[in-house]
């Protein structure tokens, strides 16, 4: 069972059946899926993130990030959620520096990555690997020392306020799934407008 | 190392506590940019690391040789869930999270926590006459019940209830003195030294910490509202003392008890129950009130009440103001933010 520790910020208590599913009224369901909607908005990237990424030639080490998160996954067991999770992460901290002027290395993204697996993980998996473990995967090119590791942790935590619950694809599709007979085109034309 | 225009200016001399972790004295702080007092609680970084970073100046030195140990997690998990969880909790009766920062050599993480008043035991010493008026008893009560169910809704437990971490602000500008209670975790200390408010579940040894046990810790500080000193005034012979009182769990009124740990329980085997008003002396207080007591000490975490159901209990059946239209403003204190809709006409 991957589903990370839900946090309901808003009172919606959501139950969960033996199959971990959360079974909702359609009204619930509305109401769930408007509070997510409402709530990314507070976590995610800034509007011009993808232009940056693209101008400044991370878009390809971003994807190598995420590769390397979806090994991490399969060789630690960890959770859908943490891959998710670790990519938020790593989109909002580059985002937030948009206006740094920061020339960004391979090596930065990459220890960057590796805090913000090690965060992802540790914030939603019930076992979670060591700094060094973690770093032993293979595709890093760089070793860091743990305490460089712990720094950079710190400074993604400090980053993202402290505000690691957060809205993914992958919680959009937890809750779509049990839910499905609910959805309707309606909703994704209602998101366009907004 | 000069840190930012310093934005917590230390308020008086006088200290709140000892800090668990430091064994130094904890002081109350301003937040200048919000106007709150602030207590500080820390939480360790790096229990395992020495000063292995000192000559890192912040960029990573390639292929470094892996000379820390090896089982090394970095930020502990527990500190991730717990600052994250504080940053989102948002409830009035709850101490709000106002700011977060490494100490200069990053070992551990100043949580500035909101403080107001005073905890729950100065509260009792400084305010004699109010803290016997029964209606504040029961505001203050219902005010601790709503912060713990809140707790609660968001899968949360506070683990730590204690005078010490419950806080009360006294308002009597007013014309009904309006008390506001306020739950914080100040100090987390280590397992050995806590305590005299422990569920008994955690006293025979279960690591779990959960709803039911803070249930427990509600029920104990219930008491001390009520009589102004501990259910149980030191720790040793805490479980003796609870046994005697609600008598020993066996399989009828606590299914499982005995395969959990039932070699703790051979020597109690004997105790029975006993009348909590009489043993407590108790007779000044509401049956009700009693009544509620004893649902929290339920031995059986599966069976203590939990917080929103205490919150209906018939205990609080005469606050709420559409039972009771008419309030007599008496000369005593009275009220609380939660029923003072009954004062207007």
């Amino acid at each position: 069972d991957d589903t990370p520790v839900q946090m309901t910020q808003h009172g919606t208590k959501k139950r969960h059946d033996d199959n971990g599913e959360f079974h909702m009224t359609k009204e619930e369901f509305e109401q769930a899926l408007n509070i997510c909607l409402e709530e990314e908005k507070s976590h995610i990237p800034k509007h011009d993130y993808l232009q940056y990424l693209v101008s400044n030639n991370l878009n390809v080490a971003r994807f190598r990030s995420i590769q390397w998160f979806i090994k991490c996954r399969s060789r630690f067991n960890l959770s859908f959620g943490t891959v998710f999770y670790a990519t938020n992460y790593l989109d909002r901290f580059i985002s937030m520096n948009q206006y740094c002027n920061i020339e960004w290395k391979y090596w930065m993204v990459e220890l960057l990555s590796i805090a913000c697996l090690s965060i992802a993980s540790k914030f939603i998996d019930t076992t979670t690997p060591t700094l060094h473990e973690i770093n032993q995967i293979e595709d890093m090119e760089h070793l860091f020392e743990v305490s460089t590791i712990q720094r950079m942790e710190l400074k993604v935590l400090e980053a993202l306020d402290w505000r690691l619950t957060c809205n993914t694809p992958h919680s959009y599709v937890q809750l779509f799934i049990p839910n499905l007979q609910y959805l309707t085109l309606d909703h994704f034309h209602q998101q366009q407008s907004i | 190392m000069d840190e930012k225009p310093q934005r917590f200016e230390k308020l008086d001399r006088e200290g709140i506590g000892t800090s668990s972790m430091s064994r130094q004295p904890m002081y109350k702080y301003l937040d200048t940019e919000t106007g709150k007092r602030t207590a500080i609680r820390r939480l360790l970084l790096k229990p395992e690391l020495q000063d292995s970073f000192s000559q890192s100046a912040g960029l990573p030195s390639l292929n470094a040789a892996q000379e820390e140990e090896e089982d090394y997690y970095g930020v502990p998990c527990m500190t991730i869930r717990e600052v994250s969880l504080l940053k989102v909790m948002n409830h009035k009766n709850v101490a709000r999270l106002l700011h977060v920062e490494p100490d200069n050599e990053e070992r551990f993480l100043r949580l500035y926590l909101e403080y107001a008043g005073v905890d729950l035991t100065t509260f009792f010493k400084e305010n004699p006459i109010w803290a016997s008026d029964p209606k504040v008893t029961k505001d203050l009560l219902k005010q601790l019940l709503h912060g713990v169910a809140y707790y609660h809704s968001v899968d949360a437990v506070h683990g730590n209830l204690r005078p010490h971490n419950v806080l009360i602000d006294i308002d009597s500008s007013k014309v009904n003195v309006q008390y506001n209670l306020l739950i914080t975790n100040l100090q987390l200390l280590p397992d050995t030294l806590q305590s005299n408010y422990k569920a008994p579940e955690l006293l025979l040894g279960s690591k779990e910490l959960s709803p039911a046990a803070d249930m427990f810790s509600v029920g104990c500080l219930f008491f001390e509202m009520l009589k102004k000193k501990p259910l149980f005034e030191t720790r040793h012979d805490q479980i003796d003392k609870l046994f005697r009182l609600m008598g020993a769990p066996n399989e009828d009124n606590w299914p499982g008890v005995t395969q959990l740990y039932g070699k703790k329980l051979s020597e109690y085997r004997q105790l029975k129950p006993k009348n909590l008003s009489k043993t407590l002396f108790l007779s000044d207080v509401e049956p009700a009130g009693v009544h509620l007591l004893s649902k929290m000490l339920c031995l059986n975490p599966n069976k203590r009440i939990t917080a929103a159901d205490a919150l209906k209990h018939r205990y609080f059946a005469d606050v709420d103001p559409k039972q009771q239209p008419k309030t007599t403003i008496t000369a005593t204190a009275s009220s609380s933010a939660s029923t003072s809709a009954s004062v207007n006409p």
